[in-house]
């Protein structure tokens, strides 16, 4: 791992890591509330408003739904803001995520994915963040604490050119409560990358303005045709941010990663921490002559279609792991890579698998047991294969 | 790669010990990984947290720690009260914070024992109160003694960084516990 | 922020260009929504129920908001446009105000009259500035009570030369000479007159209108007379033996003029009126026995309820339905000759007649009795054009003017026996009167009164309930042995605050900030501390009205032609 001069090698829990980032980030206005697993996050940045290690201003509301209004605020306002929520507070935020999106306000937030309630539950599962799949925003998985902290700043870098909102996404307790060796960049550098936050259209005092006025149906399309051209454009900027990124920090990012991909026959595409457990396992199988792969996914949102193609043309068989699932039809991320893939040719038969939902432990073995049941099925495949389940 | 999990009951600093303990592999060198067990705590309920050392470069996986290569008992009443041995390896060093002598505690044969008396260090360097003693900086000192590593000097250092309180009496309990530590077998490291 | 300068400008956008979220493509200060309104909220300060029910108008709220942010000279300032003598009406007054206050219909009313004294001797000593410009008209004042005095601040704040003519050798009529010392020390009094003197109002004691000078030399010497000599004549109960009697009024002139040896140990009081208590209560403590004889029962009493209660609570005798028919006098003690009574139909002034018991005629036996049954106007010496045709004082109630030009009158002598704070009210509003009067005004009407504030306009959800403060008085077995110590202690600052903090400031703004805060579309601007509604972009939801929880603000309908 390679340490830049002057960098901060340490040990540091996830949800600490993206305070962190959010902290060499410089953001101006944190607006935020309190929700298990997500609460160290802002707790950190609190204390470091406080004692004025950063300069901003923090601000306590009353629900999620109004620590996104206030992010939104700010932002129009030309401030950088950052939030972090979780579950059930990420929902509640819902209409306030279209807000924000609508109204061009490059909020970063950090999401600890969280499982839904009921049956409550404060584990790890992808449906919190999957659901807000349409709400405009971009969305970055990470599989790791150094991962988590890094897109903090690529969020911004991206999010600030396009004027789109960009949710980074950790698992919970995986990722937020386990502390791992994290570089911590010098401020300087963080700044020659991350520009202070230039909004053209900042809020003037001299000319009030409202946002998010009426538009009638004769423009209310070219509005929506205009989000999604900039999430497009979002795709390009952020695989170029993700190469540039290397320059400054030694670290390139892309939309997806691949291990061991390759001269794999057989691919697991997965997202997340459950990635590393997956890493681990197919670097044994290699050992023992498997040519197995590993696609992981790190931007949803933009969805990365021509990434994916390139990436499973001609593959054998792939099987997606799904933490996740979106009721009457699959897991998410199956979905969405079959939809990719359709009529491409050369795309492989696409296999979906359902693991790990509420913080149910995905071990090595299960990922084992799931490449052995990829490597004999025969499609058509089913809609869900479940993983672990006791039925 | 070795795993360690640590039995504590809630407020007893086994999560901070789990951290400090990872920091003063990482200082020397090494890979690591500490987290709690996944979910809520509660003070004096029992529980429990995790350690992964291993080499830079290698792949840890992001699971619980089923089969431990080491345990640390902060609570020599978990003892009987949960069974603190589950899944642990064959070999592996069990460290207790008990007054008694290694062979005294009844752990089977297959496990190496190292004991020492964290609770009256803690008291002696007046960590936590006397009902309450914060026991986990000593039980380290403990383990370091035992399983070798990492070293007294490094373990010291970073309890003087991570230490919220005492930095002084933390570094000196983890300090005598280091050379009060009974061992049931010769250290081999 | 890091914008430097870089912000929204409408002019950036070309015509047809579609930005990238919806906005407004002009300045939303262009526009405009007010002509979207059929009403209109107006903020203006009302009256509260308490300006209404004083005599005075003193402006209650209003002082009470500067007194609880802090600033009591100001407190005091306001209270004085109304009422020249707080110290002495926040001692002696029946607070009409607290009878009035909305609070009293929620937990208890505001204890109006102890805030009143409190902010009343902070100010006592600083109010006797004179005016800054003289205007040179003179004003002659009849009597030195409380219409007189009244009168005579007003007059002087308002630049004219003042002389107050006093048949006594000291000024305050009732005041000094009719209230006892345990109810208004008489130190008070004496720094009300100093205050006047300050003002540089004249004083001719020793004076009696009618004697040493007649009104119409009065009138000839100055530009307006102001008749303010009160109602200070004892009724007759025209029974025989009478003469032996003291009446109420002799006895306290004699008291309060030093002379503290009762008329004797067993007293008679009779009489159920205000004077009738202030001589049993007295007597009692100047080591008398008093027992107060009155022809109906406690209900019926004319005396306020409070002073009632008090002399109740010192333990003095009452003996109801008694009415005395004769008196003799036998061996240095009167004999009074007393009937039962039993109550009948109702009189003329609603209350039950007393009517004899046939066969109950009883004998009693006293050292003294002193009758107080009631006091009427002296009007011997008035010129005759000011009289009705029963020889009753004519005056306006709204601003003392009598039939004859530049004669005034205010007070007991026009009101007969009535309280300090309606010969206050009267004195001012005689003063004001007279002043237009001076300045050549022809038919001078004095402004409507505001609208009242009433209880359900009174957003009671932000006012949690909460008892008076309690008022310090000496215990009962103290305050019964020493006439010359004042009975009710007052509040003190902290207790002053308290108690105004209770009030619910009915239609006076106190900056409260909710028709700010809940105005949907920022309409209501904070200026100098108070709200102002822009016109140009309120819409007229009224809910700034609907939210102002003490009845500020009225919804109006625009009147567009």
């Amino acid at each position: 791992m390679k340490l830049l001069e002057n960098s901060t090698y340490t040990v540091l829990k996830g949800n600490h890591a993206v305070s962190v980032g959010a902290k060499l980030a410089r953001v101006e206005v944190i607006s935020a509330y309190p929700i298990t697993p997500q609460t160290t996050i802002v707790e950190l940045l609190s204390e470091m408003v406080a004692s004025g290690e950063l300069r901003a201003r923090f601000i306590t509301v009353e629900s999620e739904h109004s620590a996104m209004a206030g992010c939104i605020g700010a932002s129009l306002a030309g401030a950088r803001a950052f939030t972090a929520t979780s579950a059930q507070g990420l929902a509640l935020m819902h209409e306030m995520l279209h807000w924000a999106a609508g109204a061009r306000a490059p909020i970063v937030m950090a999401n600890v994915n969280r499982a839904m309630a009921p049956p409550w539950s404060i584990w790890t599962e992808q449906t919190d963040s999957l659901s807000q799949r349409d709400t405009g925003w971009m969305q970055i998985y990470n599989e790791s604490n150094q991962e988590a902290l890094d897109s903090v700043i690529l969020a911004y870098k991206v999010a600030e050119q396009v004027r789109v909102p960009a949710m980074i996404v950790l698992d919970a307790f995986i990722l937020s409560h386990t502390s791992e060796p994290v570089e911590v960049y010098p401020q300087e550098v963080v700044d020659a990358y991350l520009p202070p936050y230039e909004n053209p259209n900042a809020l003037n005092l001299e000319h009030p303005h409202a946002i998010g006025s009426l538009a009638d149906p004769n423009v209310y399309m070219e509005f929506r045709y205009k989000l999604q051209k900039a999430h497009e454009e979002a795709l390009r900027v952020f695989k170029e941010e993700g190469q540039r990124f290397k320059e400054y920090f030694g670290r390139a990012y892309d939309t997806l990663e691949a291990f061991y991909l390759d001269d794999a026959d057989y691919v697991l595409v997965t997202a997340g921490s459950m990635t590393s457990t997956a890493k681990y396992t197919v670097a044994q199988l290699r050992e023992k002559g498997e040519k197995v792969g590993i696609l992981k996914i790190r931007l949803f949102r933009p969805f990365p279609f021509e990434d994916v193609r390139n990436a499973l043309r001609g593959r054998k068989k792939v099987a997606v792991i799904d933490r996740n699932i979106s009721f009457g039809h699959s897991g998410i991320f199956y979905s969405e890579i079959k939809s990719a893939l359709y009529r491409d040719s050369g795309a492989p038969p696409v296999f979906g698998y359902i693991a790990g939902l509420g913080g149910r432990d995905v071990r090595p073995n299960d990922i084992v047991e799931i490449y052995e049941d990829l490597k004999q099925r025969e499609e058509p495949a089913e809609p869900i294969l479940w993983k672990g389940v006791r039925v | 790669m070795i795993e360690i999990r640590i039995h504590g009951r809630g407020g007893q600093g086994g999560v901070v010990a789990s951290e400090i303990l990872a920091k003063a592999f990482f200082k020397e060198g090494k890979y690591v990984q500490a987290f709690p067990h996944f979910g809520v705590e509660r003070r004096g309920a029992p529980v429990a947290a995790f350690v992964r050392v291993g080499e830079p470069g290698s792949f840890f996986v992001r699971t619980n720690i089923y089969e431990p290569d080491h345990i640390i008992v902060l609570d020599p009443t978990l003892i009987t009260a949960v069974n603190v041995l589950e899944g642990l390896k064959p070999g592996g060093w069990v460290v207790v914070n008990s007054p008694a002598e290694p062979h005294e505690l009844g752990i089977p044969e297959q496990y190496r024992v190292a004991t020492v008396d964290a609770t009256s260090i803690a008291i002696q360097h007046k960590l936590g109160s006397k009902t309450t003693p914060i026991v986990n900086t000593a039980i380290l000192g403990a383990f370091a003694r035992a399983f070798g590593a990492p070293s007294l000097e490094t373990l010291i250092a970073v309890i003087r960084e991570e230490a919220p309180v005492k930095p002084d009496e933390n570094a000196a309990a983890a300090r005598d516990a280091y050379e009060r530590t009974k061992l049931s077998a010769e250290v081999q490291v | 922020m890091s914008n430097n300068g870089n912000r929204w400008d409408p002019k950036k956008f070309k015509a047809g260009e579609i930005p990238d979220t919806s906005v407004t493509l002009t300045d939303s200060l262009n526009n405009k929504t007010g002509s979207w309104r059929s009403m209109k909220p107006v903020i203006e300060d009302k009256y509260a129920p308490c300006i209404k029910a004083c005599p005075t108008n003193t402006l209650i709220p209003q002082y009470f908001d500067q007194l609880i942010r802090g600033n009591l000279d100001a407190a005091g300032w306001i209270l004085l446009e109304h009422n020249p003598i707080p110290s002495v009406t926040g001692r002696v007054c029946p607070h009409p105000c607290e009878l009035g206050c909305n609070r009293g219909r929620y937990d208890q009313p505001i204890s109006i009259r102890e805030i009143e004294r409190f902010v009343g001797d902070h100010i006592l000593d600083k109010k006797g500035i004179p005016p800054k410009v003289e205007t040179g008209k003179r004003v002659a004042v009849v009597g030195s009570g409380p219409a007189g005095m009244s009168a005579a601040f007003y007059l002087r704040r308002r630049g004219h030369t003042v002389v107050v003519y006093e048949k006594e050798e000291k000024g305050g009529g009732v005041l000094r000479y009719g209230i006892p010392e345990y109810r208004l020390p008489k130190k008070i009094v004496d720094r009300e007159f100093q205050a006047l003197e300050r003002m540089g109002v004249q004083f001719k004691y020793r004076t009696t209108v009618g004697k040493d000078v007649t009104v119409e030399q009065l009138l000839q010497e100055y530009d307006a007379v102001f008749l303010g000599h009160g109602a200070m004549k004892e009724r007759h109960m025209g029974i025989p033996g009478e003469e032996h009697f003291l009446s109420g009024l002799e006895f306290l002139w004699e008291v309060n003029h030093g002379n503290l040896t009762p008329p004797g140990k067993k007293v008679a009081v009779i009489g159920g009126g205000n004077v009738a208590m202030d001589v049993a209560r007295a007597l009692l403590r100047l080591g008398a026995e008093p027992i107060v004889l009155y022809r109906r029962t406690e209900k019926e009493m004319p005396a306020l309820k409070e002073e009632v209660e008090r002399a109740l609570e010192d333990g003095i005798e009452f003996r109801f339905l008694t009415q005395p028919v004769a008196a003799r006098k036998e061996n240095g003690k009167i004999i009074l000759t007393c009937v039962k009574m039993q109550l009948g139909e109702r009189d003329r002034s609603g209350r039950p007649r007393p009517v004899p018991v046939e066969g109950s005629e009883h004998d009693l036996e006293f050292d003294a009795v002193v009758a107080a049954i009631g006091e009427y106007v002296d009007t011997s010496f008035l010129p005759k054009e000011a009289l009705d045709k029963d020889g009753w004082l004519v005056a306006d109630r709204k601003t003392g003017r009598t039939p004859v030009k530049g004669l005034y009158a205010g007070g007991d002598a026009v009101l007969g026996p009535a309280t300090v704070v309606e010969a206050v009210g009267m004195g001012r509003r005689a003063a004001e009167a007279i002043d237009a009067y001076l300045n050549g005004v022809e038919d001078y009407k004095p402004a409507p009164l505001p609208r009242t504030v009433s209880f359900k306009y009174i957003m009671t959800e932000y006012f949690p309930k909460a008892p008076r403060v309690e008022v310090p008085e000496l215990p009962v077995e103290e305050r019964i042995k020493d006439y010359f110590k004042e009975e009710v202690l007052g509040y003190d600052l902290d207790r002053a605050v308290k108690e105004a903090l209770r009030c619910f400031s009915c239609g006076h703004c106190n900056s409260c900030g909710n028709c700010y805060v809940f105005c949907p579309d920022y309409a209501i601007k904070w200026v100098d501390d108070k709200p102002v509604v822009d016109y140009d972009y309120c819409k007229g939801c009224g809910i700034c009205a609907q939210e102002c929880p003490r009845g500020i603000i009225t919804m109006e309908f625009e009147r567009l032609f």
